[in-house]
């Protein structure tokens, strides 16, 4: 009886990974690649001296997911689909690993919908169809509290060495995974009594993980000293809590009142109506969501408290708390089935049908910036002769991996810092002298021109014979009279 | 058939009835987060904002305006035009192009010219506040402000400080207690042998 029933939670579980497996290939090349995706192509096939420098630059986000994709991209290629599939790979692994999660602090079938959550987040899904090192940050933080808990649980001494080793490559995919480490100090604490004899060992395991992380200590307490400028704008906490509960719940959709609800009510269940039915060993095995809660909430307030002095809130650079997120909903699931089918299944379905429409609106709408049909339709529309002014000029990148073919390109000019509109005249007619045929393609321009005199001026010194939008951005053909060659 | 459905559903809603206040709380709550900021600007969380804010390691840094960089003389091919373009196109086929080995680093800029004019776009309107004098120094003794932020940041770095301190301080006096404990507890087997 017992081994039917694991061999029914193994098939469901190789099912669950395979429905992951294809979600996160449906569709992958919808959007075009943007900006940071081409980047990191550019960073993984640079120079080695460059790729080795990320690891000791400060404004580095890490370098480990880079150093990865390099041989990645050796072996098949800097398609954007072969690069994309990189992300699918860890994208798929978290699903097991939030399984064997679930499994370890509340059952097999816990674990087994926290598996189906995970496996249809549109968000998770999202991560893992892009060329950014999210999704298998994700899955380093799952699989990193996995071992923890296993290490405490079991008490080998290997669990405790994997452990060290997967939080560290953790810390050089993305520098804040370490606020993954007070959750796991919290974890710890919440063992009470179960966990009071694994104290040297995790001390020591603390002790380890320091080591590594020197290097990147090296130049992040000064920067977090000094007066660095992150570009981010400072999100209060209120926001913060919102916005993931948007992204972890629905992805990129604004959803309707009934999908929130349905989600918020299963959180709530699991906060609420969950209590493990025997062991009072531990409060983390009796309450198992207060780990959760501790796996989503303390990361969050370290980020909070970070951008307090240096505002650094960005929905995906808390994807390690996805698993908790899922984890909790499943709680809140398994608490549902056992009081009432019918309030349980009305919930999951609400939840599977809202994961659906997300997926659907992300994998059927242009959302990041389309420099694919830009490239194509400049490709279709435009002359050898013809100049192509790029503003801001940092996308020339995105465009020139759509668009490889010879052709003549200007900086656009960034007068945010004060460039008259005299200056922008004199150096336009520079940029532009000996061209009739002037495309101008506008994407993130405000960052460089926010007054737009760069269009302005070509508004007004040539006439518009061609203009087209694409997601993101805007191409515009202009005719300057006697600026022939 | 219809009996055993109904017999079904009136014991799921006798054991859902004690869910009811959860129920309420829930749609409370998912009222407040619809009401709320967040929900309503992460539909435009697709990638970096259009303000000045993205990624910190692809800031892009004022640049050196150049003449055309690379002009690459071309023979003019003319190309049909046809009349209305696709919405979408497939991707060009990756060619073997060279790509940049290294990202283009964007130069420094060029020092900003002050303003003595206003520029054409639209002039700012805002009223500005004339620049508050700082006030002369207090002979009896400097004013103390304290910034909530800063000092949460500040207490937060000392925190990491001494973290980091007391981390490779056991990371060391570890495995140094571990083997003096060894040879304290070899040399007394020793003796009591002895």
């Amino acid at each position: 009886m017992h081994f039917q029933k694991r061999s029914r939670i193994q098939w469901a579980l190789l099912v669950l990974t395979g429905i992951a497996f294809g979600l996160r290939l449906y569709q992958i090349e919808t959007q075009s690649l943007w900006r940071d995706e081409v980047d990191a192509i550019l960073f993984a096939t640079g120079p080695w001296p460059a790729l080795t420098a990320m690891f000791s630059r400060a404004g580095e986000n890490g370098p480990l997911y880079f150093l990865l994709l390099r041989p990645w991209i050796a072996l098949f290629g800097d398609g954007a689909c072969a690069v994309r599939y990189f992300s699918v790979l860890p994208g798929v692994l978290t699903v097991p690993l939030c399984y064997q999660l679930g499994r370890r602090l509340l059952s097999d079938t816990a674990g087994i919908l926290a598996a189906l959550l995970v496996a249809t987040s549109p968000y998770l899904i999202w991560y893992s169809q892009e060329t950014k090192m999210y999704a298998l940050l994700a899955c380093l933080s799952a699989l990193s509290t996995w071992l923890l808990l296993r290490a405490l649980q079991e008490d080998r001494t290997a669990a405790w060495i994997a452990y060290v080793v997967v939080t560290s490559l953790g810390f050089y995919t993305h520098i804040l995974a370490v606020v993954l480490l007070p959750f796991h100090v919290a974890l710890f604490a919440l063992g009470g009594t179960a966990f009071y004899r694994r104290w040297p060992k995790a001390l020591a395991a603390l002790a380890c993980l320091t080591v590594p992380y020197l290097p990147l200590a090296r130049w992040e307490i000064p920067t977090l000293l000094s007066s660095f400028e992150t570009g981010h704008p400072f999100t209060p906490l209120g926001t913060i809590l919102a916005t993931l509960f948007q992204v972890l719940s629905f992805g990129f959709r604004s959803p309707p009142l009934i999908e929130v609800v349905a989600v918020v009510f299963t959180l709530l269940a699991g906060t609420f109506l969950y209590r493990h039915a025997t062991t009072p060993r531990s409060f983390s095995a009796t309450y198992p969501q207060a780990v959760w809660w501790l796996y989503i909430l303390v990361p969050i307030l370290v980020v909070y408290l970070i951008s307090l002095g240096m505002p650094i809130f960005t929905d995906r650079y808390l994807i390690t708390i996805a698993a908790g997120f899922y984890l909790l909903l499943a709680t809140g699931l398994d608490a549902l089935r056992r009081r009432s089918g019918l309030i349980f299944t009305l919930c999951l379905l609400a939840i599977l049908v809202s994961d659906a429409r997300s997926i659907w609106f992300q994998s059927h709408t242009t959302i990041k910036a389309d420099f694919r049909s830009a490239a194509a339709y400049y490709g279709a529309h435009a002359s050898a002769d013809d100049l192509l002014v790029v503003q801001m000029p940092y996308v020339q990148r995105n465009f020139e991996y759509y668009y490889r073919q010879p052709y003549h390109r200007a900086d656009g000019l960034f007068t945010n810092a004060g460039l008259l509109p005299g200056e922008v005249a004199d150096k336009m007619t520079a940029l532009t002298a000996g061209y009739d045929t002037i495309w101008l393609l506008e994407s993130e321009a405000e960052m460089w021109d926010e007054s737009g005199l760069v269009r302005a001026w070509l508004d007004e010194h040539g006439r518009t014979s061609d203009q087209v939008a694409f997601q993101r951005i805007e191409l515009t053909r202009y005719e300057l009279p006697g600026s022939g060659r | 058939m219809t009996e055993s459905i109904l017999a079904y559903l009136r014991r799921n809603m006798k054991t859902a009835t004690p869910l009811v206040p959860l129920i309420t709380l829930a749609m409370i709550i998912s009222s407040i987060l619809l009401q709320s900021d967040g929900l309503v600007s992460a539909s435009q969380l697709f990638q970096s904002p259009v303000s000045p804010v993205q990624e910190q390691s692809q800031k892009p840094t004022p640049e050196k305006v150049l003449p055309p960089s690379e002009p690459i003389p071309a023979k003019p091919t003319p190309v049909p035009l046809p009349t209305q373009p696709p919405a979408t196109q497939p991707p060009v086929p990756p060619e073997p192009v060279e790509l940049p080995t290294q990202p283009p680093q964007p130069e420094p800029t060029q020092p900003a010219a002050q303003p003595t004019e206003t520029p054409p776009a639209p002039p700012p309107i805002v009223d500005v506040p004339s620049p508050v004098q700082p006030a002369p120094p207090n002979p009896g003794g400097a004013e103390i402000v304290i910034d909530s932020g800063l000092l949460i940041d500040s207490l937060l770095v000392y925190v990491a400080y001494a973290w980091l301190c007391c981390g490779v301080l056991i990371f060391i006096m570890i495995p140094i207690v571990f083997l003096l404990l060894y040879v304290w507890g070899a040399q007394r087997a020793r003796n009591n042998g002895g």
